[in-house]
């Protein structure tokens, strides 16, 4: 069974399992892909960041004819949305990926085995697919099995009534009363897409905040555009039962102390995700977990078993497809005799709403629990004059720096396109640059990006465009 | 070099190829550059800006061809490095300055005849270690002499405070330990009371402590008079500074044979020169110079200090 022996085997294929085994492959390792759906990419790229995107980019499109396009003297008549249509479009989208991520796969001769992966021990895997098991031998593997969606202890998902994010990309009509139980990305984006499309969304989160990873001033600002777009936010509105009642449902809120029932066609369950380390034999082979479910790890991503390696959403931190991504490179470089290390402190984090919410580094409230001595810039959008040509003056951009070393630790961006803008940011805080360095960086004029020099300047008060 | 290094560098003179670099592959970062100036507040910081060595002094000439500012990167060695001053660097530095410009330090010079100290020495060694565990050094016959010397010119013995003088009734006696964390003055308490042996324990104790790091800020302070041996090191002569707020300091240098007159004939003799410097303004000249000259006397007799003379 030679063909069945590898040097690594990685268990999922989604952006941290298939990145970490092309990388494993450059690197000259005999790897192997295990994969228990129909397609590779995992979570993000069949029913997460890209089908959401690409219903997202979709559904601006029609909201900008809806509501803005006859501002630009371009008059429509019927303007009408084919669900089936975008669905097909959406799915087209996932479908180019899907054949991406797969040509990159078998370019490296990596092996894909389609089936349940189980660790057995002594480096075995067993693969089960539908009709056959197989097992296969790796000197290393990589646990990348991702995550799957929370439930409340009083509410699960049943796909119908109470849906998760898979479903709701995958709706055939607008649902006319949605209610997102949670305000974090997800539930703002899939809120965004139905409440684009006519539903009447109404947004419920436990926090007083939506957003709540982000600074006050920038999820107040969020929650005011959102609102004004047609969405209801409540916060601090706790779920505390949900009841069906033939097609439709009634969810009791407690909204700090006062009950309320609001009723729903579908309710979307997006209060989070935890790892998905089902069945995979970490029990029997004790694998160690913590009590968030996630497998601890050193800094090498080496769990406690030798030769088993864990990344991405099954271990501690942001549950981002790029952050496994890192952790995936990492590993396998590791794994492969060499030195790897991922920056957490600059990992950039976005809600795909419109606008754009990014963020890298720390907040300005985090900076105040470590007893940092911050001094802050804001820029608004409103004065940037790209924003304004274009009509995406909704929002500000927000540096966070440390007052004695100017060195840059947090940047806060909500805009149109701020998942583009932080990348900038981003490269400025992994080369520990200040935010001088951020003012005295050319942009090109006009764009977006210059709100971002602005703010950069407004840290020693030295904006030249705001006051 | 990121655009906020390339300012600072500019405006302060630095030259960042003299920092070590924290951010990614070894680069400076405007935080390392501002870290590397820190200890001064943003005032002073300004002022001292014209003090920075120019680095254009120090590095290596430019030919024709390499005209250009990155050549000077090219160079993987180090032609100086750029360091923070450690706390205690920061403090001895202050307190040097601050005495030169608060006292009115003059020097007086003397030489002195080691011959009967070092037979003493010589003499009684074996069995000065085999009853203490310590050796019978240099250092304690010293502080003898300096303490018999106090007492016959108390004037050695007092401090100004405001517009006060204090006069000093008792003999602690600070002496210079070197250590690789730092120049130490611990101070030796009541020496007058203290035997040969105690105080050559207490000199051993304080440079063990000097060495692990242990010493503490008691240690250091309430000194009347400070003994300073540059001689271990082969000084032959210098002119000590004081330890505020103290008056005087006395300078012990290296034992050299040297030919000097004695009943007009040239003899060859171990000779040390010793230095006294002193705040002149609560210490007259004769008063220096006489306690200084009862030291040399002690040292070349030093039964004087059985006859407290």
């Amino acid at each position: 069974m030679t063909n069945n022996s590898f040097d690594l085997a990685v268990i999922g294929s989604g952006p941290g399992g298939y990145v970490a085994a092309i990388r494993a492959a450059q690197l000259g390792l005999n790897t192997a892909i295990i994969e228990k759906d129909k397609f590779l990419g995992g979570t993000c790229l069949n029913v997460g960041c890209i089908p959401s995107k690409a219903l997202l980019h979709s559904t601006k499109i029609f909201h900008l004819v809806n509501h803005e396009i006859s501002s630009h003297g371009i008059k429509t008549v019927g303007v009408s949305m084919d669900i089936a249509t975008l669905m097909q479009k959406k799915t087209s989208i996932v479908d180019t990926l899907r054949r991406g991520v797969e040509a990159l796969v078998k370019k490296r001769k990596i092996s894909i085995f389609k089936g349940h992966g189980k660790l057995l021990g002594n480096n075995k895997i067993e693969v089960k697919g539908e009709n056959n098991s197989e097992e296969i031998v790796a000197r290393s593997i990589i646990l990348a099995t991702g995550s799957k969606v929370a439930e409340l202890p009083f509410l699960k998902c049943d796909g119908e009534h109470i849906v998760s994010s898979t479903d709701a990309i995958a709706f055939d009509s607008p649902p006319e009363k949605l209610i997102v139980i949670g305000g974090g990305a997800i539930g703002l984006e899939l809120g965004s897409v139905w409440s684009r499309l006519g539903s009447e969304v109404s947004i419920l989160e436990s926090l007083p905040r939506i957003g709540a990873t982000y600074d006050p001033d920038i999820t107040q600002l969020a929650e005011r555009i959102f609102k004004k777009q047609g969405m209801k936010i409540e916060t601090e509105a706790k779920v505390t039962g949900v009841k069906i009642d033939g097609d439709h449902s009634i969810v009791s809120v407690d909204k700090k102390g006062k009950t309320m029932e609001l009723m729903a066609n579908k309710v979307l369950l997006s209060v989070g995700r935890v790892p998905y380390t089902d069945k995979l034999g970490l029990e029997e082979l004790g694998v160690r977990k913590n009590d968030s479910g996630h497998i601890i790890t050193d800094e090498s991503y080496r769990t406690n078993v030798d030769g088993v390696y864990a990344i991405g959403d099954t271990i501690e931190g942001p549950m981002l497809a790029h952050k496994a991504e890192e952790e995936g490179i990492a590993a396998a470089e590791i794994i492969a005799g060499k030195t790897a290390h991922v920056n957490y402190k600059t990992i950039p984090n976005v809600i795909y709403t419109e606008p754009e919410i990014a963020s890298v580094g720390i907040s300005e409230e985090e900076a105040k629990e470590q007893k940092l001595d911050t001094c802050i810039g804001k820029f608004p959008l409103t004065a940037n004059g790209r924003a304004i040509a274009s009509g995406t003056t909704d929002g500000m951009v927000k540096v966070i720096a440390d007052s004695t070393t100017d060195r840059l630790l947090g940047v806060q961006v909500i805009s149109h396109n701020a998942s583009e803008l932080i990348a900038a940011a981003v490269v400025h805080m992994e080369y520990s640059g200040s935010a001088e360095d951020m003012a005295r960086t050319v942009t090109a004029h006009p764009t977006l990006s210059e709100s971002l020099k602005e703010a950069a300047m407004a840290v020693n008060k030295t904006s030249i465009h705001s006051f | 070099m990121s655009p906020a290094v390339r300012r600072l560098a500019s405006e302060s003179g630095i030259d960042p190829t003299s920092i070590d670099g924290t951010g990614k592959g070894g680069r400076v970062t405007k935080e390392d550059l501002i870290q590397s100036t820190q200890g001064t507040n943003g005032k002073e910081q300004e002022s001292s800006k014209s003090n920075f060595i120019s680095n254009e002094d120090i590095k290596p000439p430019k030919s024709d061809g390499e005209s250009t500012p990155s050549t000077v990167h090219l160079s993987t060695v180090k032609r100086s490095t750029r360091k923070k001053m450690s706390p205690i660097r920061k403090r001895i530095a202050e307190r040097l300055v601050d005495a030169q410009r608060t006292a009115a330090i003059l020097t007086t010079f003397n030489e002195v005849d080691m011959s009967v100290v070092i037979k003493l020495r010589e003499t009684h060694q074996d069995d000065f270690l085999k009853k203490y565990g310590v050796k019978l050094g240099f250092m304690s016959f010293f502080i003898k002499a300096v303490i018999n010397a106090l007492s016959r010119v108390p004037a050695l013995n007092t401090q100004i405070d405001g517009e006060f003088i204090i006069e000093n009734k008792f003999y602690d006696i600070g002496v210079a330990v070197s250590s690789d964390k730092g120049l130490f003055v611990p101070v030796i308490r009541n020496c007058d009371k203290l035997s040969f042996a105690d105080i050559e324990k207490a000199i051993i104790s304080y440079v063990k402590k000097g060495r692990d790091g242990s010493m503490k800020i008691e240690d250091l302070q309430g000194g009347v008079f400070t003994i300073s041996n540059g001689g271990v090191y082969g000084s032959m002569l210098s002119t000590p500074i004081l330890n505020m707020p103290q008056s005087g300091i006395l300078g012990m240098h290296s034992i050299q044979q040297r030919p000097v007159v004695i009943n007009n004939e040239i003899v060859i003799r171990p000779m040390m020169y010793l230095a006294l410097s002193y705040d002149h303004r609560i210490v007259d000249g004769r008063e220096a110079v006489t306690f200084l000259v009862n030291i040399k006397e002690t040292i070349e007799d030093t039964s004087r200090l059985m006859f407290e003379i």
